[in-house]
C-alpha cells in the first residue's frame, strides 16, 4: 500500500489510514521515502518536447516583475507562541510596514518600533488591537474553521489599498504528511494563490501581496500537494467571505 | 538556491535553462495539452521564484522534488478539469536527449544518464506491472479507478503496483537511496 500511497494512487480514506499508520511506524516511513523517490524519477522517462520559446520569456518577464515574494514569512519568530490577540496586532504592524512603501523611512521605524514593544510586553488589549488597525489602514476579520482545522483560530487582515494581507492562525493542526496549507485570494473571478504554508506547532503568520484594489471578496486556506496547486481543491478548512 | 533567495533573475534564468523542458514534459506527459502544460511549467518555475525555501536539500534531490511538483500540478489540473487524454504505455521509443543548447554540459550528461536508467528499470518491468505504474503517475489515477478502467480486479492493480514498485526501487537503488 506504501508503493500506491507513493506514486499518489490511493483514494483519500485510504490515504488517511495510511498517514495515522505512518504516525507508528518508523520503518514505514524509510519504506516510504525510498518508494517516494523512485516515484518521483519516473518523470525523468517522459519523452521530451521542448516548449515554445516565448514561454522562457514569458516566465523570465513575469519573474522581473515580482520584485516582492507573492508569499513571505512574517518576522514574527518561527514557533514563538504570543497570545493570540498579540500575534493578531504584531501582524498588523508587520503588515502595515510592509505594505506601506510609499511611507516615509521615519514612519517606517516607528512601526518597527510599535512592533518591537508588543513583542516585549506580549500583551495587548484588543481594543489596542483595533487602534493599531485604524492606524495602520487595516481591516481584518476572522476565518470559519471546517474539516481539519476545526478547532482553530484564524484571523485575515488586508491593507486598505489593496496591496497586502496577511493571514494569523492558531492550534492550526499540522498538514497531513505530503500536503501543505494554501492560501487563496478570491480578486475577481478568479481565485489567487497566495501561498503555502505547514502551520509550524499549529501557528501560522503569512503575509501575502495582493495587488487587488477593489472586489476582494475572499479568503480561502485549502488543503493542497506538497508543492502547492495552481488552483484550490475541494479541501477548504478555513474561509472568510467579505465586502469592502 | 541561495542565490534564488537573493532575488538573482540569472540564477532563475539558468534554473530554466537547465530544467524548462523537463518541467513542461513532464506536465505535457499528463495533461496532454500544450498551452496547459506552458501554463503549469510557468507556475512551477515562478513559485520556485516566489518561495526558493519550499525546496528542503535534505527531502531529496532538487530535480526530484521539482519534477514532483510539476506533476502533481498537472495531475491536480486534469483531476480539476477532467480527463482530457488517455495514458498509454509505450512511450519510451519517442524519448530524446535532453537539448544541451549552451547549458550546463556536465548535468545535462548526469540527467541524461539519470534518465537512461530509469527508462531501463521501466523497461524491465513486466509490461502489465509497467502499465499500472504508469497509468497512476502519469495520469493521476487511483488504485480503484485503474482497476475500474482496466476492468482487472482491485487486488491485481495492487499486487502489481506493489511488485513493480518494488522492482523500480531496487532497479534505482543508487539514485533513490542515501539522499
Amino acid at each position: 500500500m506504501l508503493e500506491a500511497y507513493a506514486l499518489g494512487a490511493v483514494a483519500p480514506e485510504e490515504g488517511a489510514h495510511i498517514e495515522e499508520h505512518l504516525g507508528e511506524c518508523l520503518a514505514c516511513w524509510d519504506h516510504l521515502s525510498e518508494s517516494q523517490r523512485a516515484a518521483a524519477l519516473l518523470a525523468l522517462a517522459v519523452p521530451l518536447e521542448a516548449p515554445r520559446e516565448d514561454l522562457r520569456q514569458r516566465i523570465i518577464a513575469q519573474a522581473q516583475l515580482e520584485t516582492l515574494p507573492v508569499a513571505s514569512p512574517s518576522p514574527i519568530p518561527r514557533g514563538w507562541r504570543l497570545p493570540r490577540l498579540v500575534a493578531i496586532g504584531a501582524t498588523a504592524v508587520a503588515l502595515a510596514a510592509v505594505g506601506a512603501l510609499s511611507w516615509s523611512l521615519v514612519e517606517t521605524r516607528h512601526l518597527r518600533s510599535d512592533y518591537d514593544d508588543i513583542q516585549e510586553q506580549a500583551i495587548i488589549s484588543a481594543q489596542q488591537v483595533n487602534v493599531t488597525r485604524e492606524l495602520a489602514g487595516i481591516e481584518g476579520q476572522e476565518m470559519k474553521a471546517s474539516g481539519r482545522a476545526v478547532g482553530a483560530s484564524a484571523y485575515y487582515m488586508w491593507t486598505r489599498d489593496g496591496k497586502q494581507g496577511a493571514i494569523v492562525c492558531h492550534d492550526l493542526p499540522p498538514a497531513p504528511e505530503g500536503k501543505v496549507y494554501q492560501l487563496w485570494i478570491t480578486c475577481g473571478p478568479e481565485p489567487l494563490n497566495g501561498g503555502t504554508f505547514s502551520a509550524g506547532e499549529g501557528e501560522c503568520h503569512q503575509i501575502v501581496s495582493l495587488n487587488c484594489t477593489s472586489q476582494l471578496s475572499g479568503v480561502n486556506v485549502s488543503l493542497e500537494p506538497e508543492g502547492g496547486s495552481i488552483n484550490p481543491s475541494n479541501e477548504i478548512v478555513l474561509t472568510a467571505s467579505f465586502s469592502r | 538556491m541561495a542565490r534564488l533567495a537573493m532575488r538573482d533573475i540569472k540564477a532563475f534564468e539558468a534554473l530554466y535553462d537547465r530544467y524548462g523542458t523537463l518541467v513542461y514534459s513532464t506536465a505535457l506527459r499528463v495533461v496532454g495539452d500544450v498551452q496547459l502544460a506552458e501554463d503549469i511549467a510557468q507556475e512551477v518555475f515562478l513559485r520556485i521564484w516566489r518561495r526558493p525555501d519550499h525546496y528542503v536539500p535534505q527531502r531529496g534531490r532538487f530535480v526530484a522534488w521539482l519534477l514532483s511538483v510539476a506533476r502533481n500540478g498537472a495531475v491536480d489540473q486534469i483531476r480539476t478539469r477532467g480527463r482530457r487524454r488517455r495514458h498509454e504505455t509505450g512511450s519510451e521509443e519517442s524519448v530524446q536527449d535532453l537539448p544541451d543548447e549552451g547549458r550546463d554540459p556536465a548535468l545535462m550528461a548526469q540527467l541524461a544518464d539519470e534518465r537512461q536508467k530509469v527508462r531501463r528499470a521501466l523497461a524491465s518491468l513486466p509490461l502489465e506491472q509497467r502499465r499500472v505504474i504508469e497509468i497512476a503517475y502519469y495520469g493521476g489515477y487511483t488504485q480503484q479507478e485503474i482497476s475500474e478502467m482496466l476492468s482487472q480486479p482491485l487486488g491485481t492493480v495492487k499486487t502489481r503496483i506493489r511488485l513493480g514498485m518494488q522492482k523500480l526501487r531496487a532497479a534505482l537503488e543508487p539514485e533513490v537511496g542515501g539522499e
